[in-house]
């Protein structure tokens, strides 16, 4: 547990307080748009835009999420292993279990800060009518939905050229971003995209969001599409370290 | 003596392709080995089985225990080949983040001073020279206060007056009683600190002993000089291997020296202006890996 806290408190000081990067893309680029798109390019009644504050807040929230996992996350687990942090992490009797741990710990402490930043622009600009239930619930049902995204980014961050991971994750991200309906309304887009879209864990947690805010009961089909992305992304991830494992324990005795 | 590290039939491959054949050796505790090979020789995977870092077919143990026993990981401290270029990190946090790991820490503070870096403490890791930052990578290895330390490449990237207080301070580790396992392409800097060589080969171990071993077992004599003498009696003189005429002198290698020098003695009359040189370490490593490969 000590070693733990201790791993946690080193990598909060250099993945968020002194991570520009971070700091930028996962907290200022969303609260920008949020600011620029419901501020300034907004028009209809005043009702229509209070919806629309509340509808972009969860998407921007989505949208927070998507670039730490796959920007933030993946890139520091990259490095990480790339530097010789890893290894030498794992040769000391504690192991490689606090550094995981206190990862997980950390993209949770990142997601606690892009979705708290949303709620005071939302409520302190837009008036946006949130109880703290409906606050603890986006941050609870955040927290579980970003999974298959942490699980991906753990995935992606294997490849082994720094050049390579910048290239995935800006494939995945802004695809990703674009089908799940987080910049445009999903009907705007072709009727297979709109499939793909709906099929998307970050769709799916973005309706789920959007229920909470309009104070309706959330969708059991929400969940089990994201449930699902979770389990093939675990197996792919299982695969992937068996392979591996196999491939090191080609031992001939 | 206590075996700090007995290795037994150990074989390893990547898939389909063996990197180490059948290796054995042992190590006593507090001595300093100095592992050589030329790249792809299969060091870097043997210091990871000696670090628990892969599964192992064969039995190693660490001070008379499986090397996968966990508490052989809190004797153990290892300096990778790469540097710990963390951003947004500085030395001392590093040092501290590493410490936490083991159930004897190394006093920190105590150990930048002793290194003559405390003014690096605070400077933050991606911003430091490729010497500084070895140096700190090499700290790292220390923070558990460990019994065995695995070196490897410690100097690269350091200047001269760096690289020789590193192996001061290496040779210094081992006289307070800490075995060492060093790899280093500088083979005359291994030769001044390392009691013994062990010198692997497409997997193998090809050689094991001490410098002065390897000398006598590898070591030619190169002699030139000018002389009456015929290329057939040149030949007979004893441990001769080769004889060429360039221009007014003859050259001559000799697979022992002193052999050789005694018998042309009997022709000082004939021999005048004659140079013997011996081959360096690294002659002799270079000439062992053009070798044919052991079977």
């Amino acid at each position: 547990m000590r070693s733990l806290v201790q791993q946690f408190k080193f990598d909060v000081h250099r993945e968020i307080l002194r991570n520009l990067p971070f700091l930028f893309f996962s907290l200022l680029m969303p609260a920008g748009f949020y600011i620029l798109f419901t501020k300034v390019m907004v028009s209809g009644t005043q009702s229509e835009m209070q919806q629309f504050s509340g509808r972009y807040m969860v998407s921007m929230i989505v949208y927070s999420l998507i670039i730490s996992a796959f920007f933030g996350l993946a890139a520091l687990l990259q490095r990480d292993r790339r530097s010789g942090y890893l290894t030498r992490l794992s040769q000391t009797p504690v192991g490689l279990k606090a550094y995981y741990g206190s990862i997980a710990m950390c993209f949770m402490l990142m997601t606690v800060l892009s979705t708290g930043l949303m709620f005071v622009l939302a409520i302190g600009l837009n008036h946006v009518t949130l109880s703290i239930g409906q606050m603890l619930l986006i941050l609870i049902v955040s927290l579980i939905g970003e999974l298959p995204l942490f699980v991906i980014s753990v995935l992606i961050s294997r490849v082994q050229r720094e050049e390579t991971l910048s290239v995935i994750s800006n494939l995945l991200t802004f695809p990703v971003a674009i089908v799940s309906g987080l910049w445009w309304p999903l009907t705007m887009l072709p009727k297979w995209l709109q499939v793909v879209g709906k099929s998307m864990p970050t769709y799916r947690l973005n309706h789920l969001l959007n229920d909470i805010v309009a104070d309706q009961s959330v969708s059991v089909y929400d969940w089990l599409v994201i449930m699902s992305w979770l389990v093939i992304a675990l197996v792919a991830a299982m695969i992937w370290n068996l392979t591996l494992r196999r491939w090191q324990q080609g031992v001939t005795e | 003596m206590t075996k700090a590290v007995q290795v037994q039939n150990i074989s390893f491959s990547y898939g389909k392709q063996p990197v180490l054949k059948d290796i054995n050796f042992a190590i006593d505790a507090g001595e300093m080995i100095g592992l050589i090979g030329e790249n792809g020789a299969g060091k870097t995977t043997l210091l990871k089985l000696l670090q628990d870092q892969l599964p192992v077919g064969g039995q190693i143990s660490i001070f008379d225990h499986p090397v996968q026993d966990k508490q052989v990981h809190d004797w153990i401290g290892a300096m990778p080949q790469g540097d710990l270029k963390l951003p947004g990190v500085t030395v001392r946090e590093l040092l501290a983040n590493l410490s936490t790991s083991y159930s004897n820490p190394a006093d920190i503070d105590q150990l930048l001073r002793d290194n003559g870096i405390s003014a690096l403490s605070k400077k933050r890791l991606d911003r430091l020279s490729g010497g500084q930052l070895r140096r700190v990578t090499f700290l790292s290895a220390l923070v558990g206060q460990p019994r065995l330390l695995f070196l490897n490449e410690p100097t690269v990237g350091m200047d001269v007056n760096a690289r020789k207080k590193l192996w001061m301070q290496i040779k210094q580790m081992q006289q307070a009683g800490v075995t060492i396992i060093i790899t280093s392409h500088y083979l005359e800097e291994l030769q001044d600190v390392a009691d013994r060589l062990l010198i692997l080969q497409s997997g193998h171990i090809s050689f094991k002993g001490t410098f002065a071993e390897l000398q006598d077992q590898h070591v030619q004599a190169l002699f030139r000089f000018m002389s009456s003498l015929s290329e057939s009696q040149l030949l007979q003189l004893p441990a001769v291997q080769s004889v060429t005429r360039l221009g007014s002198y003859w050259l001559l290698t000799s697979n022992n020296g002193d052999q050789t020098m005694n018998a042309l003695g009997q022709y000082l009359n004939q021999v005048h202006e004659l140079t013997v040189t011996k081959q360096s370490l690294s002659d002799i490593f270079s000439e062992m890996m053009h070798q044919e490969e052991p079977k």
